[in-house]
């Protein structure tokens, strides 16, 4: 098939919007902003010889904390035959990005860079959906680092989204960085698999999450 | 889960001229699968409404869903006229949870709570526990969707309907084909609306009907009118 408008409510066209906000999260996400997908508008996918299947879209992005909504446009290159890889994300989305968390941030950098003991947590949320507001923001860092792994492995047979942070451990760092090692759960809804992963990452206010090392993990043998 | 048998008793007796239980099944771990038959007793043959939650274990709102409609209609048929006529004309039946077994195995600990299928063994050779209550039943079984790796979250069992609480329904409504009009499963998350038969090729004989009722409900939801907010109350 070589170009065809898809219905913007049914999944496809929804699977492929979603690989948009895994790039807006993981480019221009903070502990303090993190974006979801509001509507899809259009869709339109095209067939491009040797590369894959690129999808353009009109859709609208919501920031999560302060509720601030966005249209953008957005276009999603996925690899097929040949080409392997991640796929390719363009966006027109400006206005979001600018929303400035840089004082939260650093309050929150500084809190930790003096503390005496690293942080250590779990289950976030809990089984009950729970997240104490303090933890919020590595929840947040857990999503932003999540969405590294997300882009990487979505297809478009996919829909990915973070079920729960099951661990972070905080270690410590010999720069300025603040540094995380998270083991966080995945979901695919297409699947409807859970699949762990472990993200070595550091994080501070000017250089935002930046992912060391990232590894998918067997399934919890009491899923099983 | 006892919570929520000791609720569905404490319904009945409070309302006890709408409401009976039935037990119409058991599951692998031998506990009884029990709906709520909602509906004035008017001794004439009724309609009816399937509704059932808690197919997959993980999913908690979808038993504090049917919960919370079963409180709304017995709330509301006391005042409003047309949920007084409903309960005159149509039997809702009504599973709060049918997937017992993995439901109670969810509340078990921090690293049970994302569990899906239900608790039976797997074949002989596999190690691996639980089949896929809603890849079970008889409706092109096997064919997409599904998985015949016993250790896949979407293993669709042995055989068609070779699980207790797949059969369970397909025994009770099977054996009352003609008196439901209405078939719904609550699952989540998605805000999706799903209508049969979720294979390419099969299209349901009332197709029509089915997308047109989805498309009224999904424009109730985006004009707001649906109001549905759920908050839990500590005991």
């Amino acid at each position: 098939m070589t170009n065809e408008e898809l219905n913007p409510i049914h999944y496809p066209a929804q699977r492929a919007a979603k690989v948009v906000l895994h790039y807006l999260n993981s480019r221009c996400g903070s502990p303090y902003k993190l974006f979801e997908l509001q509507t899809v508008y259009r869709v339109n996918a095209e067939d491009v010889a040797d590369s894959g299947r690129k999808y353009r879209m009109e859709i609208s992005v919501k920031e999560m904390f302060g509720n601030t909504v966005e249209k953008c446009s957005a276009e999603v290159l996925f690899p097929r035959g040949e080409q392997q890889g991640s796929p390719k994300v363009q966006t027109s989305c400006e206005e979001l990005l600018k929303i400035n968390t840089k004082s939260q941030e650093e309050a929150l950098y500084q809190q930790y860079k003096t503390r005496h003991s690293l942080l250590s947590a779990q289950n976030l949320p809990d089984s009950y959906g729970h997240i104490e507001p303090d933890m919020t923001p590595f929840w947040c860092l857990g999503a932003l680092a999540s969405s590294f792994v997300m882009l990487a492995e979505s297809t478009e047979e996919t829909l990915y989204n973070m079920a729960q942070v099951t661990n972070i451990t905080q270690l410590a760092t010999e720069d300025d960085r603040l540094k995380f090692d998270y083991h966080i759960l995945l979901h695919d809804v297409v699947s409807q698999e859970i699949i762990p992963w472990n993200l070595l990452i550091t994080w501070s206010p000017p250089e935002g999450v930046k992912v060391l090392q990232m590894k998918q993990l067997p399934p919890h043998q009491k899923l099983l | 889960m006892p919570e929520i048998t000791n609720w569905m008793d404490q319904i009945q007796r409070d309302y006890p001229d709408v409401v009976s239980i039935i037990n119409y099944g058991q599951t692998y771990e031998k506990r009884n699968i029990n709906l709520l038959k909602i509906g004035l007793n008017t001794g004439a043959k009724k309609k009816a409404i399937w509704m059932d939650c808690g197919i997959h274990a993980r999913e908690w709102i979808s038993p504090a869903f049917c919960q919370y409609f079963v409180r709304q209609i017995l709330q509301a048929y006391k005042t409003d006229p047309k949920m007084e006529e409903m309960m005159k004309n149509l039997d809702f039946y009504i599973t709060p949870v049918l997937n017992i077994d993995g439901y109670i195995y969810t509340w078990k600990d921090n690293s049970t709570r994302l569990w899906r299928k239900n608790r039976s063994p797997g074949p002989e050779n596999c190690t691996c526990y639980g089949t896929d209550l809603n890849r079970n039943f008889d409706a092109n079984w096997g064919t997409v969707g599904i998985s015949f790796n016993c250790c896949s979250i979407i293993y669709c069992g042995s055989n068609p309907t070779s699980e207790l609480e797949a059969q369970a329904v397909t025994d009770f409504v099977g054996s009352r084909k003609d008196d439901f009009l209405c078939f719904l499963t609550i699952h989540s998350y998605g805000q999706l609306l799903l209508v049969s038969y979720g294979h390419p090729n099969f299209t349901a004989p009332n197709y029509i009907e089915l997308i047109f009722s989805s498309n009224r409900l999904q424009n109730l939801w985006l004009s707001g009118s649906l109001n549905i907010s759920m908050t839990c109350h500590n005991k």
